[in-house]
Parts: structure tokens; C-alpha cells; sequence
């Protein structure tokens, strides 16, 4: 229920949420949930306006936040073929996605109830270096640890929150194009901000129209 | 929509056909099947991801493994066909260039009869 979102779920959005809508999905933290997830992924991102690539970009991004969810709650089973076939009594743990609809993009969190290794994601760089470096030899190439590298590349903004029980949540923000969004005038959008305006010029934005910088008068 | 694995012979490489997503759900069940058919001494194994829509992390660290595994072994593996969502996500991981790609089951074919070394 979410007739009346508030306005502070994070700064970085906060001028996007006004008039937002949300949904939210409680899974049981198994693998074989999240093609559940992915589907109903790509029927709230064409609701915000995304066209097939970037819907395809959301609901892997989306399915990578899950399965780092499943894999690292508390009480699932953290072995090598962890998620596979998953025992029915394998883990009563939850883990929940919400999607938020934005004036202009989607808001993604997923939640789980608390992680054994709580902050921060473990990450392992090796795919990181296998995309700066172009190649590693075949046996240092990594086969695990490539999720968050994987949502970082195919979202716009992404946040980490670790609640008081070493919850964990994953934001995830994408943007509609402005090519798909219409005649939507990207002023406009940082004018609607509740800042006073000439504080606009503290973040400077190299897309930005003109208008919204410094005034151009030369002394 | 259960992911379907077929393993056949052809032209002395054995082809391990996929048919549905490569995702954590199924990892296990696809890395057991690479396992075995890579843990051959000298096996080549192409797999087949014609009809693979979808591959997240998870999948595409199986594929590594049998990659690592088949080289182990001094054997060959291959990866035929992609489709251009799967391809994506092994650019975005930087495993397009480390990982043996061939545009069809033929060529994927031909390479692993005719030059073992072509994964080098």
C-alpha cells in the first residue's frame, strides 16, 4: 500500500518521488523465485516507459540483486551449488523487491532480512580487471563476483543500505532516455527540485542548459 | 519452463545443447553436465546456447569453469551461437574477448577439429 509515499526514501531522488507509485513482492529467498521477479520486472519497466533493451538491462540487473539476496541470507545455504534445487525447507528467509515508479525512470530496492556478511557486497575484482585489461590468462578468470559489477553497468545510480540487523538493501535507479521520454525538458526537472535556485550551480551538470549555470555576464 | 540440456556427438566434439535460461536456479544442473562431458581428457565440448535467452552471472561463471576445466584437461570449449542478449553479458563482464565464441554450431564445429589451440 503506497497511496501516500514519503518523500525521503533518499536524497539523491527525493525531487523524482512526488508523485510516484510502488509495488512490492515478498519471495522466499530461493533461486526459483526470481524468474518470477524478472517477469514482473519487465511488466512494471514498460509501465515506466522503457523500451525492450533497457527492460531486458533491468530485469538482469534485477535477478543479479536477487540472487545476491538468496545466496547471502541468513539461514540459506551457502554452498557451491547454493540455490540450485533448493530444499523446500531450505531457508524460511524473505526476501522482498519493491519497484517505484518515477517521474521520469524506475527505483528497484531489494531487501533481504539480514546477510552473514553484511556491508558492502564481497567484491572480487577479477572481472573488473578482465573488462579494464582485456584479458587474463583462462585460470585467473573469475566465475563468481560478477553480480554487482553487472548492476552497476546496466543501472544509473546504485546504493547500498545495511539496516540495524545486517538487513541489506540494494537501490537500484535507471532513467528513461530522454530520446524515449518524449518532449520532457530536462530544466524543468532540476527546477522542480526544493532548492533555492541559485544553489543549482553547485552541481555542475555538463548537460545542462545554459540557463540553469552561473549568468554568463562577463565583468 | 525447465531448462533442457541435450549432449550429442558430432564431428568427434561433443555439443551440449542448452534450451532455456542459465541462471542461479539451474546453474548447478548445467555445471554438472559441463563438468562431466570437460573432465574428459582431451574432450572438446561445444555448447550450444542458440536457445538461451537469458544467462546471469551465475551462468556465465559455469561457462568459465568448463572453459578452465576443458584447458585443464588439454581440451577444447567452445561457445556457439549466442544470442545478442547472452553476447551482452559477457561484453559487460569483459568475457566477450576470453571466452572461445563462434557465430555458429559449424564453425564452432570446425574449429575444435581442426585447431585445439584456437582457445589459446
Amino acid at each position: 500500500m503506497a497511496q501516500n509515499p514519503t518523500k525521503s526514501t533518499a536524497k539523491s531522488v527525493a525531487a523524482d518521488n512526488r508523485f510516484s507509485e510502488a509495488l512490492e513482492l515478498r519471495i522466499p529467498a530461493r533461486a526459483e523465485w526470481v524468474r518470477v521477479v524478472r517477469l514482473a520486472t519487465a511488466g512494471v519497466a514498460s509501465r515506466a516507459g522503457f523500451a525492450y533493451d533497457d527492460i531486458e538491462d533491468i530485469k538482469l540487473a534485477v535477478a543479479e540483486a536477487c540472487n545476491n539476496a538468496i545466496l547471502h541470507s541468513v539461514g540459506a545455504p551457502e554452498s557451491e551449488s547454493a540455490g540450485s534445487e533448493s530444499t523446500p525447507d531450505a531457508s524460511a528467509a524473505i526476501v522482498t523487491i519493491r519497484w517505484q515508479l518515477l517521474e521520469n525512470g524506475i527505483r528497484i530496492s531489494v531487501s533481504d532480512e539480514g546477510r552473514l556478511d553484511p556491508p558492502g557486497l564481497r567484491r572480487r575484482d577479477g572481472s573488473t580487471r578482465v573488462a579494464r585489461e582485456g584479458k587474463l590468462p583462462t585460470e585467473e578468470l573469475p566465475e563468481s563476483g560478477m553480480g554487482l559489477l553487472l548492476i552497476e553497468s546496466l543501472m544509473d545510480e546504485v546504493e547500498h543500505e545495511t539496516g540495524a540487523h545486517a538487513d541489506t538493501t540494494l537501490h537500484m535507479t535507471k532513467r528513461v532516455p530522454l530520446e524515449n521520454s518524449a518532449s520532457e525538458n530536462p530544466a524543468s526537472q532540476k527546477s522542480a527540485a526544493p532548492k533555492p535556485s541559485h544553489s543549482a550551480t553547485a552541481k555542475p551538470d555538463p548537460d545542462a542548459p545554459v540557463t540553469l549555470g552561473a549568468p554568463r555576464t562577463s565583468r | 519452463m525447465k531448462t533442457q540440456l541435450r549432449t550429442y556427438e558430432d564431428s568427434g566434439a561433443q555439443v551440449v545443447e542448452i534450451q532455456g535460461d542459465i541462471e542461479l536456479h539451474c546453474a548447478a544442473q548445467v555445471r554438472e553436465e559441463l563438468r562431466r562431458v570437460c573432465e574428459e581428457k582431451g574432450a572438446r565440448c561445444i555448447v550450444d546456447m542458440s536457445g538461451v535467452p537469458f544467462i546471469d552471472s551465475t551462468g556465465v561463471g559455469v561457462l568459465v569453469g568448463a572453459l578452465k576445466r576443458a584447458r585443464e584437461q588439454d581440451g577444447m570449449f567452445a561457445i556457439a551461437n549466442p544470442q545478442p542478449r547472452v553476447r551482452r553479458v559477457f561484453e559487460i563482464t569483459g568475457l566477450l574477448g576470453a571466452l572461445p565464441i563462434y557465430d555458429t554450431l559449424a564453425l564452432a564445429t570446425q574449429s575444435g577439429a581442426n585447431a585445439q589451440h584456437a582457445i589459446r
